[in-house]
């Protein structure tokens, strides 16, 4: 049952055991990363991720006999463009540093926390998706970014365009989109 | 086919400021499943895999860019200090990449995807139905985990916006090669085409 896969992009979604009393350490770094300036901005492939402190699995009141953890978990996921062997490649080089703080504090983690053995460590880990579903599986990050500039300068530009001729209109429109 | 579209800022999220980047919100979700879930949801998903227009529902929430459901029953060993556990239960991890408010979001949900929340959710733990969508908001609420961190590569823009630009750029293209052999008066006609064809997507 597994669907990591869904057009151009995958589901990645890894989780590793946290060491023992590394749990805070490891949550104030993730806490301390800024939003707009992730080290995930570094991967030009990734739409969307995230890094997620698992305590323990919530138990229901009608669960006879619920699981529990046993220790702290990190989940890490990302919707991302291609396959997913050379963006782990570009992970365990381009967030080395970072990969030292994040997963260099879960059992079993190579050390230093970086290249081949990094990603051979989080492929260990990969929990396969069952259903993924992505609202324009086909388009890249790159696609996304051209297409809403794309959308953005056409709008600017049908609200200066009002009623130009259609000689300077041309010439407007040339000028503007280069041409 | 009617889109269900949420307009919402950060503001109005309504949930920990670190689940938010931007317009984008990120929900985490873990639940214990009962054993017909371990044959149940399995099938179900196949069934919505092969199906042509099966993930259409999903479609018309048009406030999602992403999400996925796994089912696990083991969790990969990595040696000593793990804790190396047999898993009772199967564990159904449910996370979405959305725009909008987290409490229209789970409503939108309910109401959407009213069937399908049943086998999404029915064989999880304690998951009381779909509608009302008081109680299951109080369920997913309770089965939440924060991000300590979320990125999104273009967290200004909401799922309908990527959808519209992606619409509006393969004709601004095309817009473009015409500006460069057209006369005037056919272009000023290629660009009032243009406005009318892409309105929707402006």
């Amino acid at each position: 049952m597994t669907s990591n896969t869904l057009g151009n992009q995958y589901a990645l979604t890894v989780v590793t055991p946290i060491l023992p009393g590394a749990e805070r350490e490891l949550r104030t770094y993730l806490e301390g990363l800024s939003p707009q300036n992730s080290p995930l901005t570094r991967l030009r492939r990734t739409h969307f991720g995230r890094w997620v402190i698992v305590e323990d699995f919530v138990a229901d009141p009608s669960e006879s006999d619920p699981d529990e953890l046993g220790c702290q978990y990190l989940l890490f996921s990302a919707t991302l463009d291609g396959d997913v062997f050379s963006y782990l490649d570009e992970l365990c080089e381009e967030l080395a540093d970072e990969a030292e703080h994040i997963w260099g504090v879960c059992i079993g983690a190579p050390h230093p926390t970086r290249g081949p053995a990094l990603k051979a460590y989080l492929l260990h880990n990969q929990i396969d998706t069952g259903l993924f579903f992505s609202a324009y599986p086909n388009a890249t990050v790159t696609d996304v970014r051209y297409a809403l500039e794309a959308r953005s300068r056409a709008v600017a530009f049908a609200l200066e365009a009002q009623g130009m001729e259609p000689a300077a209109l041309q010439q407007a429109f040339r000028e503007e989109f280069g041409v | 086919m009617t889109s269900v579209s949420i307009a919402a800022g950060p503001a109005a999220t309504g949930t920990d400021d670190r689940n938010v980047n931007g317009n984008a919100i990120a929900l985490t979700v873990f639940s214990a499943v009962k054993w017909w879930g371990r044959i149940e949801l399995p099938v179900f998903i196949e069934v919505l895999r092969r199906g042509r227009n099966s993930l259409s529902e999903l479609k018309q929430l048009s406030f999602i860019h992403a999400a996925r459901w796994s089912l696990f029953s083991e969790i990969p060993y990595n040696g000593p200090p793990q804790p190396q556990r047999r898993l009772h239960s199967a564990h159904l991890y449910f996370e979405s990449n959305f725009n909008g408010g987290w409490e229209e979001y789970i409503d939108a949900f309910s109401y959407v995807l009213r069937t399908g929340m049943w086998a999404f959710w029915g064989s999880s733990f304690g998951f009381p139905g779909a509608l009302p969508s008081g109680p299951f908001k109080d369920y997913i609420r309770a089965n939440e985990i924060d991000a300590s961190h979320y990125y999104a590569a273009y967290p200004d823009a909401t799922a309908t916006m990527v959808l519209a630009a992606l619409e509006v750029e393969p004709r601004l293209e095309r817009l473009k090669w015409q500006a460069t052999w057209m006369t005037p008066t056919e272009f000023a006609a290629a660009w009032r085409a243009f406005l009318i064809e892409t309105q929707p997507a402006l």
